[in-house]
C-alpha cells in the first residue's frame, strides 16, 4: 500500500480551522469551508465518503470558545453519531475524526491532518471504494 | 413543488424602530439614556423603584477625580428629565418582550398598568444586589461594623475627628471593587489624620491609576497586611481589637499583630439583582458566570447578549467602576445605531431561508437557535401547517445551526447548500 | 405527537439486501417532529445503504424522498409513479404510515424503517416522554392531568400498590421510574383535593382499549356518499 494517497477531506469552521486550512496546501487534503461547527449534517459527512473520501475530518472552535456558543459541541456529538452510524454500515469509525483547532494554530492543524493522513495511509482505501 | 415561498415582511417593510428601551434608572440606565438620546434616538427609561439614581447616587466620592457622583447623576437626571426625547417612568417593570431586533412588542408594567410598546432595541442596565454578612457576633458597639456601602453613606461624619482607627478587610471576590473603594477610602482617611489598616487577600489594581493610588497611600502611611483568613475580633465593653499574625513574614518573625480598632469596614458580596434569572427568561438571554448577564463568550463584544438588540450596560453584567459603564453605555448605543442603519436586504441574502412548505413547524430550529434569533408566526400564506418560524435577518448571525438540525430540510443556506457542498465533495482527490 | 425511533441500520441493511433499487420515504409530520423519520434522516439513511452496499460490492440504487402525511392515500399518490421504479419501498413512517403504504399499493412491498414507540412529548430537545396509552376512555379529570394508565407501570386506577418508595417504582432497576400515583398525590395535594385518594374506582370499560381488537370510529355525518 506504500503508493496510496489518500484523499481527506476537512470540514472547517470558517472562524477558526479554515482560516488555517486556506493557508496550508496540503496534497490529498480538501478544505471544505463550513459556517459553524453546528452547521455539520450527518448528510454531509457520509456524503464525503461516498464521494470518495477516505477519511473526513471535523475541525471547529476550541471548547467554550465558539462564537455561536455551542456549535463545536454540537460539531462533536455529531461526529461521535456518525462514527456509530459508520460502525454499523461497516466502516472504520476511526476514518472520521473531530477536533478543536484555534485560528492561530497552523502547527497543530498540520500536525492533525498530517495525522490522521498517516493513519489514513495504514487503513487503506475506503472499504468499498471503486478504484479509478 | 418545492418552491421558495417568501413570507412577510420583505425587506423594503422591514424598518428600525428608532426608540430604545432602558431597563434600569441607575447610573448604567441614565448613562445610556443620555447616550442614546445623544444620537437622536428616542429613549424609554423605566425604574423599578419610586426614583432615578440606583446604587451610584449614594456614592459619596470617586478616587479619580472631585466629582460628588451623587450631585453629578443629580445633574443628569434633571437634563433627562428635561429632554423631550426621553420618558422616564418610574414603579414600572419589563414584562413580556415579543419579536426581534428593531421590532420588539415590548409589554410594560407602569405603575400597575400594562403598556404594549415597539422598541428597536434594549438596553437592561438593571444593577447588582448587595449582601452584606457581620464578621463577629456583636453585643455591643454594633455601630462600629459597617460594610461598604453603609461606610459611604456617612462617610462625612465618620472620618470627622481626629486619630481613630479604622480596619478595612476586603475578602476576595471576582470583582475589583471591593478594593479600590479600600485604596479610595485609604486616601481620604490618612488624609483626615486617621490610622488605616488594610487586610486582603489579593490587591486587584488593573484599573487606570489605581497602583499609583496604592503606591500613593501606602507611602502616607496605611498599613497593608495580606491574608483576611485569620482575624480574630476581641471585643470588651464596646471596644474591638483585632488579632492576627502576618502570614507574610517569617515563622522567626511573625508574631501576634493587636490592632484596637474604632471601625470595621468589609466588603459587601456583590450579587445579581433578584430579577435578574426571571428577566433572562423574559429576554429569551443566557446568563453568565455567578448569574450576571454576561454571556461568557470569548468571541461576543463585552456588552452584547446573545440575542441582538439586548444590551448589557454596568453592575447587571459585572460590577464595574463608572468610567467603565460609561463606556459600556456608549458601545450599546452605537452597536444600536449600526443596527440600525443595516442594509437589511443584504443581510437578507445570506440568511438562511426556511421553505415553509416543507416546514413541519417542529420548533427544532427555534429550539436549536443559539442566537434566538427566530420568531414564531402564524396565518402565514402557503404554509403546511398555517405558521411557520421566521429566521430575522438583522438577529440572525448565519451559523447555520438551524440547517444541520431541521428534519424535514426546510432550511437552505445561501453558499452551503447541498449543491454547493456537492460542489466542493467533487474536489475530493482532484488536487492531487 | 406519534414518537418513533430509527431501527439500527444493521437490520436495516439486512432487510433491504435483497434489492437492488430502494426508495426511502420519509414522513413530515409526526416523525419529522421526533427527529426519527423526516426528509434528513431518510436522506441519512439513504447515504448509509448506498454506502453500506458499496463496501459490500453490490452497488444499489436508492433515492430519499418525503411525504407530507404518510398515513393519507393523496398525499402518497403523489409518489406512485416514483414508487413504480424502485422494487422495494424503505418507509421511515410510524406503523400507521407503512400500513396505508401497503393498503393502497397492495402489489409493492414496504419495510419498516422505523420502531413505532409512543405517544409522547418532547420534554426538552432531545428528550421524549411517553404519556398516553390511547385506552379510549379518559379518566385524567378524576386524576388532574396525570394518567395513571401511562405513568403507573401497573396501570392501576386505585392506586399507590405499595410498592413505591421515594417517589420511585418498584421496578425501576438501572433506569429510574416514577411512581405515576406518586405524582398524582403530589398533584392533588397541591390543588388541595386529596379526598379523590380515597375514593374507589369502579373497573375500567377496556373494550375501548385495544383489548377490543383494532378500533374503529365510523362518523356518518362527515362521511362522504358520492352522489348524494
Amino acid at each position: 500500500m506504500a503508493d496510496f494517497n489518500p484523499s481527506l477531506v476537512t470540514l472547517c469552521c470558517e472562524n477558526s480551522a479554515f482560516l488555517v486550512a486556506e493557508e496550508e496546501n496540503l496534497p490529498g487534503v480538501t478544505p471544505v469551508k463550513i459556517p459553524c461547527g453546528g452547521q455539520v449534517e450527518h448528510y454531509h459527512i457520509l456524503n464525503a465518503f461516498d464521494q470518495g473520501a477516505d477519511g473526513v475530518m471535523v475541525l471547529a472552535c476550541l471548547k467554550e470558545n465558539c462564537k455561536h456558543f455551542w456549535g463545536n459541541d454540537r460539531a462533536e456529538k455529531k461526529v461521535n453519531y456518525v462514527k456509530g452510524m459508520l460502525e454499523n454500515i461497516g466502516i472504520n469509525a476511526e476514518r472520521l475524526a473531530y477536533s478543536p483547532v484555534a485560528a492561530n494554530n497552523e502547527y497543530k492543524y498540520g500536525e492533525l491532518v498530517k495525522e490522521m493522513y498517516d493513519k489514513l495511509k495504514e487503513m487503506g482505501p475506503m472499504e468499498g471504494k471503486v478504484k479509478k | 413543488m418545492n418552491a421558495q415561498r417568501k413570507y412577510p415582511p420583505a425587506p423594503e417593510e422591514m424598518t428600525f424602530e428608532p426608540k430604545v428601551l432602558v431597563v434600569g434608572g441607575g447610573a448604567s440606565g441614565i448613562l445610556s439614556a443620555e447616550k442614546a438620546a445623544e444620537l437622536g434616538l428616542s429613549v424609554v427609561l423605566i425604574e423599578k423603584t419610586e426614583e432615578l439614581g440606583g446604587k451610584a447616587a449614594q456614592l459619596s466620592f470617586l478616587y479619580q477625580s472631585n466629582l460628588s457622583p451623587s450631585q453629578w447623576l443629580k445633574d443628569k437626571i434633571s437634563s433627562l428629565e428635561k429632554n423631550n426625547k426621553v420618558t422616564i417612568y418610574t414603579n414600572s417593570q419589563l414584562e413580556k418582550v415579543n419579536g426581534q431586533v428593531g421590532n420588539f412588542k415590548v409589554t410594560l408594567n407602569i405603575e400597575g398598568k400594562k403598556e404594549e410598546m415597539d422598541i428597536g432595541a434594549i438596553i437592561m442596565a438593571t444593577g447588582m444586589d448587595l449582601s452584606s454578612k457581620m464578621p463577629a457576633q456583636v453585643e455591643k458597639g454594633a455601630g462600629s461594623f459597617l460594610s461598604q456601602m453603609e461606610f459611604e453613606k456617612q462617610f462625612t461624619q465618620l472620618a470627622s475627628g481626629d486619630s481613630k482607627t479604622f480596619v478595612l478587610v476586603v475578602k476576595e471576590d471576582d470583582f475589583l471593587i471591593g478594593c479600590i473603594n479600600a485604596l479610595k477610602y485609604s486616601k481620604k482617611l490618612k488624609e483626615a489624620n486617621h490610622n488605616v489598616y488594610v487586610f486582603f487577600d489579593e490587591m486587584k489594581v488593573s484599573e487606570e491609576g489605581t497602583e499609583k493610588l496604592y503606591h500613593q497611600v501606602r507611602e502616607e502611611g496605611v498599613t497593608f497586611i495580606r491574608g483576611t483568613n485569620n482575624l480574630k475580633i476581641g471585643q470588651e465593653e464596646g471596644k474591638f481589637s483585632l488579632t492576627t499574625i502576618d502570614p507574610q513574614l517569617p515563622v522567626k518573625l511573625a508574631k501576634e499583630l493587636v490592632i484596637n480598632f474604632d471601625y470595621y469596614i468589609f466588603n459587601e458580596d456583590l450579587l445579581p439583582g433578584a430579577d435578574t434569572g426571571k428577566l433572562a427568561e423574559i429576554l429569551r438571554v443566557n446568563l453568565g458566570p455567578g448569574g450576571f448577564f454576561q454571556e461568557d463568550n470569548y468571541h461576543t463584544e463585552p456588552v452584547y447578549s446573545n440575542r441582538q438588540g439586548i444590551y448589557f450596560v454596568g453592575a447587571c453584567r459585572m460590577p464595574d467602576l463608572l468610567h467603565n459603564v460609561q463606556e459600556q453605555a456608549g458601545a450599546a448605543v452605537n452597536s444600536i445605531y449600526q443596527l440600525s442603519v443595516a442594509d437589511v436586504k443584504e443581510l437578507m441574502e445570506k440568511t438562511p431561508l426556511i421553505d415553509v412548505i416543507k416546514c413541519a413547524y417542529c420548533l427544532t430550529c427555534y429550539r436549536s437557535c443559539p442566537w434566538n434569533a427566530i420568531d414564531l408566526l402564524y396565518e402565514i400564506e402557503g404554509a403546511a401547517w398555517d405558521g411557520a418560524p421566521y429566521l430575522h435577518p438583522l438577529a440572525c448571525q448565519k451559523c447555520g445551526c438551524c440547517v444541520a438540525e431541521c428534519p424535514n430540510r426546510a432550511i437552505s443556506f445561501p453558499g452551503y447548500t447541498d449543491e454547493d457542498m456537492q460542489k466542493e465533495f467533487k474536489k475530493i482527490g482532484g488536487k492531487v | 405527537m406519534i414518537i418513533g425511533e430509527r431501527k439500527p441500520l444493521e437490520e436495516v441493511f439486512d432487510r433491504t439486501s435483497s434489492f437492488n433499487k430502494i426508495l426511502v420515504l420519509g414522513c413530515e409530520t409526526c416523525v419529522a417532529v421526533c427527529l426519527a423519520g423526516g426528509k434528513k434522516e431518510a436522506e441519512e439513511t439513504a447515504e448509509a445503504i448506498s454506502l453500506h452496499r458499496k463496501k459490500e460490492n453490490q452497488p444499489v440504487e436508492v433515492k430519499a424522498e418525503s411525504v407530507q402525511r404518510q398515513c393519507e392515500f393523496e398525499f402518497i399518490d403523489e409518489f406512485k409513479d416514483l414508487m413504480n421504479d424502485y422494487d422495494v419501498v424503505l418507509s421511515l413512517a410510524c406503523g400507521v404510515g407503512v400500513q396505508t403504504m401497503v393498503d393502497r399499493y397492495p402489489e409493492k412491498i414496504v419495510l419498516p424503517g422505523l420502531n413505532t414507540t409512543f405517544l409522547g412529548y418532547p420534554l426538552e430537545q432531545g428528550v421524549w416522554m411517553e404519556n398516553c396509552q390511547a385506552c379510549g376512555d379518559c379518566v385524567l379529570d378524576k386524576t388532574h392531568g396525570i394518567c395513571p394508565i401511562t405513568r403507573c407501570t401497573k396501570s392501576m386506577l386505585n392506586g399507590p400498590c405499595g410498592g413505591s418508595s421515594e417517589g420511585k417504582c418498584e421496578i425501576s432497576g438501572d433506569i429510574e421510574i416514577e411512581c405515576g400515583w406518586h405524582l398524582i398525590h403530589e398533584r392533588l395535594k397541591a390543588l388541595g383535593k386529596l379526598d379523590y385518594m380515597e375514593e374507589v374506582e369502579p373497573p375500567k370499560n377496556w373494550s375501548t382499549s385495544f383489548h377490543g381488537g383494532p378500533r374503529k370510529i365510523v362518523r356518518e355525518d362527515v362521511k362522504i356518499v358520492r352522489g348524494e
